[in-house]
């Protein structure tokens, strides 16, 4: 009889005590949510938005969940939902890649009032971290338009394939730069072209596609953890680099028609 | 390594299915106390493992293949796991129930497989990632009931990696986030 009591009481301790009770392998693909980049995305296109955007620029947030919570809850409070349009991760969402790491993530930006957009940093493509990005966020490289301006967001984390002149896809980003618009271009990358971890052989003609294309305005990107903002050589383009939200900093832009106003932010 | 294992899993079941009168075969001798297969605990999906117990009965050291199918991974992960475990509260209530109050165990799993890193691929400076993506290593606490020559038993788990992510934001991660379950099913030999 006590057996059978004890028994009993393992099994609803069991039930009861963890969050996530099943963990098979930290290597595991079992993410909590599914496309939240499109599901962003739709979040922002059903925004009236006015000609200029008003956004925030996160980054590196791995293993920096309080600073990521007290982010939430401070960008929350002190910007009303109509004046923030999104808010663009720069990658780094985990440190292992691993799928814990990733549901850790969104734990806490679903607590935000404003659209969340994550592009892929080196780390999250550890293990099998890619897969879980592409099930949790959606393709690596991607590009949607909000109001007159366009977003291309691409995998540019060359080393992690032996710079295998894969990443970034320059085919891919062609194709998208060929298509006749008129919008201005804003690129969001994770390792930016000056960086030794930007795969040697494509940085060139990366930076020259990115600079060269008509209303390019703006590159962003992470992984230096250190705020820094350059011009091109060629033009008034600019390449942005956010800092990581470990050091409780933050980036907001303002741009209205081609003008830029950034600023590094702490909370 | 994997192989291995199944060879000696293979050859385990020839001896409890052949009848040996010869009790000091070689095969008697390194025949485990018990076999287990489990469920969950960052071990794989699945588990299958041999067990040894030590004379006093409070140490226990245990060898295990683990899978998890492609529905939960990018392709199989196929691990092994080796566990150490000690059993500091223990008590037997009749000759053929025994309860493992407490067991507290350390393991080292390795999951194979191109992608996976023990010692970090050449094309990345010395330092670049101090962790190695194919290793982790993991703490358990869990009982374990005896009955006959069947035993269940369930763990809580945690592993480095998970534990590294608790300390560095201890205030967003919650303390039960970081432990999860696995049950198992043993069967003791001798």
């Amino acid at each position: 009889m006590k057996l059978h009591l004890y028994i009993l009481l393992c099994f609803i301790i069991l039930f009861t005590s963890c969050k996530r009770n099943f963990q098979y392998s930290v290597l595991e693909v079992k993410p909590i949510a599914k496309d939240l980049n499109a599901r962003a995305i739709a979040e922002i296109q059903q925004r009236q938005l006015s000609d200029s955007l008003h956004f925030l620029i996160i980054s590196d947030t791995q293993v920096s969940y309080d600073e990521l919570q007290d982010f939430v809850s401070y960008s929350n409070s002190k910007y009303a939902s109509n004046e923030i349009d999104f808010i663009l991760h720069a990658g780094d969402i985990t440190d292992y890649g691993a799928n814990f790491e990733y549901n850790l993530y969104y734990d806490e930006v679903k607590k935000s009032k404003f659209p969340i957009i994550a592009t892929i940093g080196n780390h999250d493509m550890l293990g099998n971290g890619r897969t879980i990005y592409q099930k949790m966020f959606g393709e690596e490289n991607f590009d949607f338009e909000v109001g007159n301006y366009r977003f291309i967001g691409l995998n540019t984390n060359g080393r992690e394939v032996n710079f295998n002149q894969e990443l970034p896809n320059i085919d891919w980003l062609h194709n998208q730069l060929i298509l006749n618009s008129d919008k201005n271009i804003i690129y969001l990358s994770h390792v930016s072209p000056f960086s030794s971890d930007f795969d040697p052989h494509l940085s060139e003609i990366f930076q020259h596609m990115i600079e060269s294309t008509p209303y390019a305005l703006l590159s962003i990107h992470g992984h230096s953890h250190s705020f820094s903002l350059e011009k091109s050589e060629n033009n008034n383009f600019q390449y942005l680099v956010a800092p990581t939200i470990n050091k409780r900093q933050y980036v907001e832009v303002k741009i209205a028609g081609d003008k830029t106003e950034i600023k590094q932010k702490f909370f | 390594m994997r192989y291995i294992l199944f060879i000696t899993l293979i050859f385990n079941c020839h001896i409890l299915s052949a009848n040996n009168s010869d009790s000091t075969s070689i095969w008697k001798r390194i025949m485990p106390n018990s076999v287990n297969i489990q469920f969950a605990g960052n071990t794989g999906m699945f588990s299958a493992g041999v067990n040894y117990i030590s004379p006093n009965k409070h140490w226990e050291g245990n060898f295990s293949y683990g899978v998890v199918p492609q529905k939960y991974s990018d392709r199989t992960i196929h691990s092994t796991t080796i566990k150490a475990r000690y059993i500091p509260l223990m008590r037997t209530y009749n000759r053929s129930a025994e309860v493992k109050w407490v067991n507290v165990g350390m393991w080292f799993n390795y999951a194979y497989g191109e992608k996976y890193f023990y010692k970090l691929p050449v094309y990345y400076d010395a330092g670049y990632y101090y962790f190695p993506t194919a290793a982790n290593l993991g703490l358990t606490i869990g009982s374990e009931l005896k009955r006959g020559k069947w035993g269940i038993y369930y763990d809580f788990g945690t592993t480095d990696k998970r534990v590294i992510n608790f300390v560095k934001s201890s205030r967003a991660v919650d303390f039960h986030e970081i432990w999860n379950i696995s049950f198992g099913l043993s069967y003791y030999i001798k």
